[in-house]
Parts: structure tokens; C-alpha cells; sequence
């Protein structure tokens, strides 16, 4: 279970169009945003997608220039990593 | 797994109440608030684990686990934001197949080079390793043996680290892998200033006009200065941000100037605006006159290769950094032929792009902040080419002071405090002193204790030249710690993977998980990391902070310095210092390493008492002192009174950390600027008293070609980096099961043009090689970077596909940092 609370900077000149594909986006609330153009936006897991895979989306949102994270809860680590399966040993 | 829905709502009122406080945006539902933070948690503070920005994080604890984290709004690097990365890093501790033990090669039951890894104790493993260096050095002396460490250890384990090669083993050969990070940045600083890291800080991205960025891809490597970049870019009129670099990445998103050039010809754009500011007649005569002195580099100088290379052979003068003085005219005739034809066309630069961009530093009402990372650093050119942009900031006077700021950004978070500050390159000792100098030594010496000629004079083995020497088998006893330097280093298939498995050489490794460096060694130690243990960093702008530790390592998992200060219990003094040595020191008889280096009335002078109450601290413990606070103060007084000056250890638990020079308890922000740095002298305006003569030097250097470049066969450039989601090599955030399913496996960039001559698809199977290696990977003509026609670009952060094997071990012959951003290489279907 993730819960994260982003920042993120739009072109002020592209507010409205990146507002509107932010508030499209599943998994990720819109809470407020400024008049210069950054929004805060808590964003959390779905059934088929991680938060982290959403906040990845929204870094890709044309006009979307910057985003931060600010809070980030887990309180129930289970997933637990699966090392990528390589033979590790150079050849 | 569900969680209540109150519990939920409450959660998210909690991570939106935070963003808004951190950006100062009311909410709807009332002020924001960041102390909604569930009441069964522990916060405390940390530096974020990954990059150089240091940035803070509040980590929340609960029953022995981080369960939270977030940014800290007292924090004035990050005020309250975290990237991507650091929003996943607690769960970097937690990775499935976490080291819990030492493992050892063996077969039968006894050690054997290629035998299979079986779970030993310390005890056997501390056993065989200290048998395998008494060896070595019995058998070839103190050379024989060495060390990699990291731009990750913490300050005292770095400083620890080469405490125990340099005086205990009276080996230099020490280095970390900083070396591949930002020793082009050092050789810059030291030769430009004499005296190493940033005059400016952080505090600089509000108060520029324009920034530049020089082979920085910020928006994705360092997004919280990114963040502060692109507030002042949206809220300040008439503000600018100009980026170079061979390829379009996402930092072009907010680019009002966005050039891509030719690989390497950042050398001749430097030297262009450097004849545009003196042409039309801007050069800040008074402040060239009184702070600064005019030179030229030694050309010709090679390309860091084995010296049997004939590139090296044909090198007129290899290696050398000497200087000559010049006069301004003899400089002004040697800038004039980087004319705006002849440079527009080598780099491929419209010329008026390049003009609008050296009017930016010609042009006295603005103020502007330079700022780079790994494309001037890895460079066969790297220590030049960082000179050549202080060059243009000294010519103008637009430098030590708010807004007027060439700064050199790091990628790991303590590649300053740790790498270059404590002295962990083989040519160093601590606060910028060197091997070489007798004076430095002594100076070592006497605040360690020890005789006079302990330390050796001549440089040690550096990063590129270790692999090349356990190839060679001229290093046979090798300790590698916090670092992945198979997967990072370059050339692997030629010298790192033979070196590591000459049946000569015992490598051990130590670390957090099974990376592929690891699997390349004989002998495994679990490390403890980030918040199992006390710790410091120091970033990119002089700033040094300390964390407490807040959990237990899991299993046998021990810190790098447990691991260091507990290995040097195994030498008695006798089996390591020379007859002539001891005879110096004849109390050091009958004593160990440890007793001579760490149980010294210095490191050991803190009781237990003096930690903090209610958190624990492992090493204190074991021990039976304040381990940190001892190696902490032992390693201020180098610094003391000489420019580098470190708060008390306490304020560091306080403060959100301090930039150095800390004198009086009051930070430095901009250095060598009268009234900000308390070592310049009033009335003297500007002093750069890293020189006798406190005046900065000038340092021209031409434009010369790279060592190889795209031919018939391979007939294109290959630059490596990083990407967004995954840090280095990706041994920690493939880990976090989130990074590793948002970026899983690595791609090669390529221009859609240059697919479709070779008939190849986005997304298809390629192979990509190089006259060293080949690579499996996937092809990417679009997405997030947008290379040009004749170059792609390959991350490095997936251990599945070894981009190093494909780069070319050629590095700046002057910093020894390799060049992992241009090499020749071709691409085919798979």
C-alpha cells in the first residue's frame, strides 16, 4: 500500500490542459493548486497500478515540468523486492 | 493488506497536508498542517542515501521498521520535497534477497576461487582475509594490497578507511569510486583555485538570472535543485535557462535555449564565449587585474591508456598538467581562432543560439549560474574543460557571489564529504592535502600519532589503474566497500572481470545485496546501510550532515566501519611496519593496527554516555565508545584553521546541516567573498586564498579531438548515463519493486533515421558492440530522450545488460576520471 503527496510545476502557459489529464488520471486526487501553476496532487495505488507507475505518468503529462514528492507512506511493506533474475557473473 | 477507509482518507489528508505545507498552498479543508503525522511513528532526520543534492528526509520508525517518509520542511536544501527516488528510499533496506552473512567460494568445505558461495562466520571469513594480506605483503609489500571505496561510505568510514591503507597498511593504494564521478571536478578546482568544491551554494538558484546547464540532465538526476531551478525560471521576469548537451533529454523542457553539440566541441564553445566576451569588450578588467592570474595548459597529453597504447605512445607530452604562465594578449590570440563560424560549425550549433549564449555571460546586468555533472566530468578532456568554464566566469568577475556561481554538481551523496574531503583517492589525505608533499604527511603524521615516514610518498593505484593492476596480478588482497564498480567501471570484459578473477588475487566485497561486483569476488560481508548505522554525508555545496542510526541491520549485517576497525584487530603492528618503522615507535610494540590507529586516546576519547538517548547505535556499542564522535573530531582538527573548518560534532544532530568553512559556529555560503567567508581579509573584496597570492588562475587549453570516434565499421557515438528512476547501478532502487516495474530493463536511444537505415523498430532486439564487447538490449526511437542522428544513448543501470563492457577505459589524463560518454559503437538486429 503506497499513499504519496506530490508537487507538481506546470508551464503556466499549459495549466489548463495539464490540469485536466492530472484529474483523468486514476489513482491520482488533485487537493489544490496555486495561481503559478503547481498543484498538489496525493496519489495512490490501484488495483492494476502502482503509485509509483502513476507518478511516473504524471512526470510525462505535456506541460508538466517538475515534481517533487513530499510524504510517502507504506505502512504495509509487502512487496518485498524480487531481484531481477540475471546471471550476475559477467562473461 | 485493505486498510480501513478512515484510516485511508486520513492518510491521504495527511501526505496532501505536507505538499501543501512544503509549497506554502492552503487547502481547501484548512491551513495545512504538517503535524497530522500519525502519533504511533517516530520521525527523525536523515540525508536522503542517493545523489549529491543532500537532500533531508524525516524517516518514520515503527517497532523496529521505517514504515514513512517524507520531506522535511526544515530542511533548507529540500524544503519538504523529495524525488522519486528518495519517496522510495526505505524500501531500498528491505530488498528480498538482503546479505545476512558472509559467503565464501568454497568447494569441499575449504576455500576454492571457483568453488560456490557457502554461508561462513565472521570469524572464518576475517581469518582467511587477514591470511591472504599478511601474505601479500609478506610476499610484495604494502603494493600488493588495496582498496575500492565509495562516495557513499560515510565520513568516518571513509576517513577510517584511509587511516587503515595509508598508516596501517602504508598502502596509497586507495581510491573511490568517486574517481568515476567527479575527479575531473577536483582537478578543475585545485588547478583554477587551489583549494577543491563549489565557491557558491544552493542558495544561488534564486538569485541567477540565467542558467546553463553543461552536460547535466537536472530534471531527472538532481529534481529537488531542478524544482528550485524552475521556480525561479517561472516566477522571476526575464529569467533564462540555457542546456547543452549531445542529446535532448527532459531538462529541454524548460529550456529557452536548447543546443545539441557534437561530442567534445564543448571545448571549443567554452573557448568561443571566452573570445566573444574579450571581442566585445566586456571582460571585467578591474576584477581580471587584482584576483586572477593568466596561463596555458600542456597539450598533446594522451588519453589515460595502458602506456603501451600507441594513442598513448603518440601523445606528445602524456599526462602532463604543467602550466604557463601567459600574458592577456598571448590569451586573447589564443581564444581568438574560436571565431562564431568556425565554432557553429564544429559543434553543430546554430551560431545564433551560441551567441545568445555567450552573451548570457558577456552581458554584465545578468547574473548566471553554471551548472554541470558527468558531461564535463567524464571526459577525456575533464579537468580542462572545467577549467575553461571558470575561465569565463573569472573573465567577467561573475563568480563568489549570490547569483554569479560556476557550480559542480555530484552525483552521490557524499562524493565531497567523504571522497574528497577525508582523503580517500590515492593521492590524497585529508583537507586537500597530498601524498606527494612531505609537509602534508608530517602534518598527517603528527595528528595521527604515528612516525615520522609512515605514510608512503609516491601515488597508489587509482580506479581505472586498480583493475588493471589485479589484472596484471600487481594487486593481489583487494577490498572493495559500498560500491558496484564490475558493473560501473568501464572496459569490464578487458580488466575488471580478468583482474577480479586472476586465480592470483582474493577479491572481497562488501555490501547490502548480491550485486554483480559481489558475485565477481571470493568473499562477501553483508553491509549494514544508510539508517542501520550513525552516519554523515557532505554534498555538493560544502554542506555536512549527520544522521542517528534508527534500526537494526538485519542478521549478521555489520557497517563498513565495524567491518574495517574490527579487520585491523587481526595485525599485530609487527606484521605490518618495517623494523625501521618500529624503531621509531617502540611502544607500538606488541600492540595491533587497531590499537595504533583507533585506540589511539583520539577516536576512543567519547564515552558511550554522549550518544543519544533512545536511539540505537550499534558500532558505539561494540566498541565500547563513541566511535563517530572520536573519528568525527580526530578528522576536524585536519581542517581546523585551514579552510575547512567543521561545526562541534553536537550542532550537526541539530542543525539541518552547515556548509564549511564553520567558524564560530556560522556557516559559509559564498567563499573567497569579503563579508560571506570568514578567511578573506577586510578591504580585499575577493581573495582566492587556495593560492599564496590569493589570486585564481586563468587556464587555456584548445579544443582536441577525443580518442575515438564513429568510423565505417562502428559508426556511431555511445554515450551511458542514468535515468530517472534508478540510481547508479541500480543494486538499490531495482530493489523497490516499484522503480524497478516503472524502468525494468535498459534500452539503446537511437534516432529514428538512423533505425530506419539500419532496418530497425522501435522496440525491437538489437545488439549493440563496440571493439571491446557486446550487448543485448531493445531498441527506443522515441520516448523521454531524443538523441541525434550519429549518437545513442544506453543507461547503465541494468546488471542484465553491462553497458561497460561496450566503453573504452581512456580517461582525462590529468583527473584519471574516464570518459563513459563517448566511445564508437555500432548497432544491429540481435
Amino acid at each position: 500500500m503506497n499513499i504519496c503527496g506530490c508537487l507538481i510545476h506546470v508551464a503556466p502557459n499549459r495549466v489548463e490542459e495539464a490540469a485536466a489529464a492530472m484529474v483523468a488520471t486514476k489513482g491520482a486526487e488533485v487537493h489544490a493548486h496555486s495561481a503559478d501553476g503547481r498543484f498538489v496532487v496525493v496519489v495512490e495505488d490501484t488495483i492494476d497500478r502502482f503509485a509509483s507507475e502513476t507518478i511516473m505518468d504524471l512526470h510525462q503529462i505535456p506541460g508538466v515540468v517538475s515534481l517533487a514528492l513530499t510524504y510517502h507512506h507504506f505502512e504495509d511493506p509487502s512487496h518485498a523486492a524480487h531481484p531481477p533474475k540475471t546471471d550476475r557473473r559477467p562473461r | 493488506m485493505t486498510l480501513s477507509d478512515s484510516r485511508r482518507t486520513f492518510l491521504k489528508a495527511t501526505a496532501a497536508a505536507a505538499t501543501a505545507s512544503a509549497a506554502g498552498i492552503p487547502l481547501a479543508s484548512g491551513p495545512a498542517s504538517a503535524q497530522l503525522a500519525p502519533p504511533d511513528i517516530r520521525w527523525d532526520k536523515a540525508p536522503c542515501r542517493f545523489c549529491g543534492t543532500g537532500c533531508t528526509v524525516l524517516v518514520g520508525t515503527k517497532e523496529g521498521r521505517v514504515v514513512a517518509t517524507q520531506g522535511d520542511p526544515q530542511a533548507e536544501v529540500n524544503r519538504g520535497l523529495n524525488c522519486v527516488k528518495g519517496y522510495f528510499l526505505s524500501k531500498i533496506m528491505y530488498g528480498e534477497d538482503r546479505l545476512t552473512q558472509p559467503l565464501l567460494r568454497k568447494t569441499n568445505g575449504a576455500y576454492d576461487k571457483d568453488g560456490d558461495f557457502e554461508p561462513v562466520t565472521w570469524d572464518e571469513a576475517f581469518d582467511l582475509m587477514a591470511q591472504k594480506w599478511k601474505a601479500a605483503l609478506a610476499a610484495k609489500g604494502p603494493t600488493s594490497v588495496g582498496m575500492f571505496g565509495s562516495g557513499q561510505w560515510t565520513v568516518w568510514e571513509g576517513y577510517a578507511a584511509s587511516k587503515l591503507m595509508k598508516a596501517g597498511f602504508r598502502s596509497n593504494n586507495i581510491d573511490p569510486n568517486a574517481r568515476h564521478c567527479m575527479a575531473s571536478a577536483v582537478v578543475g578546482f585545485m588547478r583554477s583555485f587551489g583549494i577543491d568544491e563549489p565557491m557558491g551554494c544552493y542558495d544561488d538558484l534564486e538569485a541567477a538570472d540565467t542558467f546553463v546547464l553543461w552536460g547535466s540532465n537536472m530534471a531527472e538526476m538532481h529534481p529537488i535543485l531542478w524544482s528550485r531551478l524552475t521556480d525561479t525560471r517561472l516566477t522571476k521576469p526575464g529569467c533564462e535557462v540555457h542546456v547543452l548537451s549531445t542529446f535532448e533529454h527532459r531538462s529541454f523542457e524548460l529550456a529557452d535555449n536548447g543546443m545539441v553539440f557534437k561530442p567534445q566541441t564543448d571545448l571549443a564553445i567554452l573557448n568561443y564565449i571566452a573570445n566573444h566576451i574579450i571581442e566585445t569588450g566586456r571582460v571585467n578588467e578591474d576584477f581580471v587585474s587584482k584576483h586572477v592570474n593568466i596561463t596555458k595548459t600542456a597539450t598533446d597529453i594522451g588519453f589515460g591508456l595502458r602506456p603501451d597504447n600507441p594513442l598513448q605512445l603518440a601523445a606528445a607530452n602524456p599526462n602532463s598538467g604543467e602550466l604557463t604562465p601567459i600574458d592577456f594578449d598571448v590569451y586573447a590570440a589564443s581564444v581568438a581562432e574560436y571565431t562564431l563560424d568556425k565554432v557553429a560549425e564544429l559543434s553543430c550549433v546554430p551560431a545564433d543560439q551560441l551567441e545568445r549564449l555567450a552573451e548570457q555571460y558577456a552581458d554584465p546586468d545578468r547574473k548566471v549560474m553554471s551548472l554541470w555533472t558527468m558531461g564535463f566530468n567524464q571526459h577525456t578532456r575533464g579537468g580542462w574543460v572545467n577549467s575553461l568554464c571558470y575561465n569565463i566566469h573569472l573573465l567577467t568577475g561573475k563568480i563568489s557571489e549570490p547569483g554569479n556561481s560556476p557550480f559542480s554538481l555530484t552525483g552521490q551523496p557524499s562524493a565531497c564529504g567523504t571522497a574528497r574531503e577525508v582523503g580517500t583517492f590515492s593521492h590524497r589525505l585529508p583537507a586537500d592535502m597530498v601524498v606527494t608533499n612531505p609537509e602534508h604527511r608530517a602534518r598527517a603524521e603528527e595528528l595521527w600519532q604515528l612516525p615520522e615516514g609512515t605514510i608512503p610518498d609516491k601515488v597508489g593505484f587509482h580506479a581505472v589503474e586498480q583493475n588493471r593492476a589485479l589484472h596484471d596480478g600487481l594487486i593481489n588482497a583487494y577490498w572493495v566497500q559500498c560500491n558496484n564498480n564490475m558493473q560501473a567501471a568501464p572496459n569490464l570484459n578487458e580488466e575488471g572481470y580478468p583482474g577480479y578473477r586472476n586465480p592470483e588475487n582474493f577479491a572481497v566485497v562488501s555490501d547490502a545485496y548480491p550485486t554483480v561486483t559481489a558475485m565477481s569476488a571470493d568473499l562477501i560481508l553483508p553491509a549494514a546501510m544508510w539508517v542501520e548505522k550513525e552516519g554523515c554525508y557532505g554534498n555538493a555545496e560544502r554542506r555536512t550532515q549527520v544522521w542517528r542510526q534508527q534500526v537494526h541491520a538485519p542478521g549478521e549485517a555489520k557497517s563498513d566501519l565495524w567491518q574495517l576497525m574490527e579487520f585491523s584487530k587481526r595485525f599485530a603492528i609487527e606484521e605490518v611496519w618495517s623494523e625501521d618503522l618500529l624503531a621509531k615507535m617502540p611502544e607500538a610494540r606488541g600492540k595491533t593496527l587497531y590499537d595504533v590507529l583507533f585506540a589511539n586516546g583520539t577516536v576512543d576519547a567519547f564515552p558511550m554516555s554522549e550518544t543519544a538517548g533512545g536511539f540505537p547505535n550499534d558500532d558505539a556499542e561494540h566498541f565500547g565508545f563513541y566511535v563517530q564522535k572520536g573519528l568525527f573530531e580526530e578528522y576536524a582538527a585536519f581542517g581546523r584553521g585551514h579552510g575547512h573548518d567543521l561545526a562541534p560534532f553536537e550542532m550537526y544532530h541539530e542543525a539541518r546541516g552547515l556548509r564549511w568553512p564553520v567558524v564560530d559556529g556560522k556557516e559559509t555560503r559564498w567563499r573567497f567573498r569579503e563579508g560571506s567567508d570568514p578567511y578573506v581579509e577586510a578591504g580585499s573584496e575577493v581573495q582566492f586564498y587556495g593560492y599564496k597570492d590569493n589570486k585564481a588562475k586563468i587556464i587555456f587549453a584548445p579544443y582536441e579531438a577525443p580518442p575515438e570516434a564513429p568510423d565505417d565499421e562502428f559508426n556511431l557515438w555511445l554515450c551511458t548515463g542514468r535515468v530517472l528512476e534508478h540510481w547508479h547501478s541500480g543494486s538499490m532502487t531495482r530493489r523497490v519493486p516499484e522503480l524497478h516495474r516503472a524502468f525494468p530493463l535498459a534500452v539503446v536511444f537511437m534516432h529514428p533515421e538512423d533505425a530506419k537505415a539500419r532496418d530497425l523498430r522501435h522496440g525491437q532486439e538489437i545488439m549493440i558492440s563496440t571493439r571491446r564487447g557486446e550487448v543485448r538490449s531493445k531498441l527506443a526511437t522515441k520516448g523521454r530522450n531524443k538523441v541525434p542522428q550519429g549518437l545513442v544513448f544506453m543507461p547503465w543501470f541494468d546488471e542484465g545488460q553491462l553497458t561497460n563492457k561496450l566503453t573504452l577505459d581512456a580517461t582525462c589524463p590529468l583527473s584519471k576520471q574516464t570518459d563513459f560518454k563517448k566511445c564508437a559503437c555500432k548497432v544491429e538486429r540481435a
